[in-house]
């Protein structure tokens, strides 16, 4: 009977990640459409290396053998900086902090890019980089859809996995003999259900607070647990298991706790997360659009709930104390400048560099209509949903505006953009 | 004596002590003659240039012109000679300051440097303004922010008023321009060409980007453009 139980775990394991992986690059229960079929490319690894620079991937990762960039260009050291009063927010007034931290919550925490090498299946980081998508449900920030072509993604994958060579499944060897119904019980016992999320599936028994757990780290963690229906994506079988016994072996800087898991335990685990058949992804709706309103809307609404709130922090003035007016002003991110600037009210209406270089109104209508500023705003609706528009959600990465938002902004638009 | 005043001169010297640390370390002591406490009222606490920037902004912005230009002088004593690209901080300054100058045609009151007594100050202050404008639309290039604003300074006399319209005007078609001052300028430029019907429709733009637009958007011939 139990080799029979290991039979089906193995064959299991074996027809998910085949149907996990179509070219190697979609990804588990996702709508259709949605997962990618892009062919798996053979990547440079010095050239995903230039890469990481071109795209900046060190203004929020840290990145294994790369210098931290100056922190007037990284994202979440300075967000790091405000949140614990160190570094170049040491010097903070009151005031600032107050103004401040609302703010920067979030950014805080990224996933490093520490120890990917042989960890994270090369063909999964291609396609994570090619189609992002919500990995980790406590962390606002996501993954920002950058302009990559399928090499280019290679390239970076293979820098960052170097290691991961064949696109063979090892589930049969790495997992024989595991128990799948077992490592469920042991997911709940274990209370991995306190940080993770598996969607599609039951969900998971959130448990006691692990042993040598500290209760100040849990936010930490939680924010950066992803959501264990991607494991099957993301890891081969056997760098699960070892992952799984002694996480910070295999990445030193992990906030993911040693469970104290025998090997037969974590094997146990590891053929539950990447057999155990999964419901389809689900992803936010789109929020129905809302009427422009009667109201009057003025500027300073627009700034204080939308503009200034997120926009201006990569959309900003370079002629302040420092700064470059951010990515979105001078480029970053792999983007060329578009010179946007949405810090205040004359240099919103000043708009943004087109593809052929000329200035264009943010207000301007596009193909459909809709105002760019509008249509940005709207398609990062659309991201959360799970598409991947024509046009690039705004904000980059960030949680998309609510439909109050957009109605804001399209009211004011409406009533003629008044100061 | 009182208790007090033991504590008083051990705090002194310790003060004196500790402050003279750096100079400790040079091999040089320097030992400080101690001194009866003096009660004076504290100074009050710097203000920041770019908080002082920040505020001559919002000050611009409200139309009070010489709050504008104080804010910035007293932030940059010598921003007279400052030239554009100093520094990003100085740069934003000397647009401010430039701006408060032509939109009070030379004369900032009791501003060190910029409070225009006489005609020819006046002059000379409103040259210095388009200059360092020019100086900042040409460091910027292609922003319709700076494009406005120096056609705003151009239109206010006769010599360029043709590149001030042609450039407004095709701003405005664009609809790039976010300043107040810059659709009354393009209204009055219109004016004069005789052509009122743009002339009324730059003024009503006028009207909605500024909060005070019996200041800013007034008629070619003088009356307030309100209510059309």
């Amino acid at each position: 009977m139990r080799l029979l139980v290991v039979a089906l775990v193995v064959a299991l394991a074996g027809s998910a990640a085949a149907c996990g992986h179509p070219g190697g690059s979609g990804r588990a229960g996702g709508k259709p459409g949605a997962s990618t079929t892009e062919a798996i490319l053979v990547g440079d690894a010095s050239r995903g290396r230039a890469l990481v620079d071109r795209f900046e991937c060190t203004r929020c990762h840290t990145v294994a053998n790369v210098e931290e960039p100056p922190k007037d260009k990284q994202c979440a050291g300075c967000h790091h900086d405000i949140n614990t009063a160190t570094g170049s927010a040491a010097g903070a007034t009151p005031e600032q902090k107050a103004r401040w931290l609302p703010k920067v919550a979030e950014l805080g925490d990224v996933p490093s890019l520490v120890s990917t090498g042989g960890r994270l299946r090369r063909d999964w980081i291609q396609g994570f980089l090619l189609h992002p998508h919500d990995l980790r449900p406590g962390l606002q920030p996501t993954m920002p859809r950058l302009p990559l072509t399928p090499q280019q993604a290679a390239d970076l994958a293979t820098y960052l996995s170097p290691v991961d060579e064949g696109h063979a499944d090892d589930s049969a060897t790495a997992l024989a003999g595991a128990d799948a119904a077992r490592g469920r019980e042991l997911i709940d016992v274990k209370g991995c259900g306190l940080c993770h999320r598996l969607s599609g599936v039951a969900a998971l028994h959130v448990g006691m607070l692990p042993a040598g757990v500290v209760p100040k780290d849990m936010p930490r963690a939680v924010r950066l647990a992803p959501d264990l229906r991607f494991t099957r994506d993301r890891w081969r079988a056997a760098m699960l298991v070892r992952w799984l016994v002694d996480p910070a072996k295999v990445k030193p800087d992990t906030p993911m706790p040693s469970m104290g898991l025998s090997e037969g335990e974590a094997k146990a685990i590891a053929a539950y997360l990447l057999t155990t058949p999964l419901g389809p992804e689900e992803h936010k709706p789109v929020p129905a659009r809302l009427p422009v309103l009667a109201r009057r809307v003025s500027y300073d609404e627009v700034a204080t709930r939308v503009l200034r709130k997120t926009c201006w922090h990569c959309h900003g003035e370079p002629d302040f104390e420092r700064g470059d007016g951010g990515p979105g002003n001078s480029g970053g991110f792999g983007f060329k400048g578009r010179g946007l600037n949405l810090s205040d009210y004359p240099a919103t209406f000043a708009g943004f560099l087109d593809d052929t270089g000329r200035r264009t109104s943010v207000f301007a209508a596009t193909k459909d209509g809709t105002p760019h500023l509008v249509a940005a705003m709207l398609a990062r609706q659309h991201e959360e949903a799970g598409e991947e528009p024509e046009t690039r959600g705004m904000p980059l990465g960030l949680p998309a505006a609510s439909a109050e938002e957009v109605q804001l902004v399209e009211t004011w638009i409406a009533q003629g953009k008044p100061r | 004596m009182t208790l007090k005043t033991p504590l008083l001169l051990a705090a002194l010297l310790g003060a004196a002590t500790a402050a003279g640390s750096d100079a400790r370390a040079c091999g040089y002591f320097d030992y400080r003659e101690i001194r009866p406490a003096v009660h004076v009222r504290p100074k009050p606490a710097p203000v920041a240039a770019n908080d002082r920037v920040a505020a001559a902004d919002q000050r611009l912005e409200e139309e009070r012109l010489a709050e504008a230009g104080t804010e910035v002088v007293t932030a940059f004593p010598t921003i007279r000679r400052t030239a554009v690209g100093a520094s990003p901080l100085e740069t934003r300054a000397l647009r401010i300051l430039s701006l408060a100058v032509v939109r009070g045609e030379g004369t900032l009151r009791g501003v060190p440097g910029f409070s225009g007594a006489h005609e020819a100050e006046r002059s000379a202050n409103l040259e210095w303004a388009v200059g360092k404008l020019r100086a900042i639309d040409a460091a910027r290039p292609n922003d319709p922010v700076t494009q406005a604003d120096l056609a705003e300074a151009l239109a206010a006399g006769t010599q360029h008023a043709d590149e001030s319209l042609a450039s407004l005007a095709d701003l405005a078609s664009r609809d790039l321009v976010g300043s107040a001052h810059a659709y009354a300028a393009l209204a009055r430029l219109r004016a004069s060409k005789g052509d009122s019907g743009a002339s009324r429709v730059a003024l009503g733009r006028c009207e909605l980007m500024t909060r005070s637009p019996a200041v800013v958007c007034r008629a070619p011939d003088g009356r307030l453009a309100l209510g059309g």
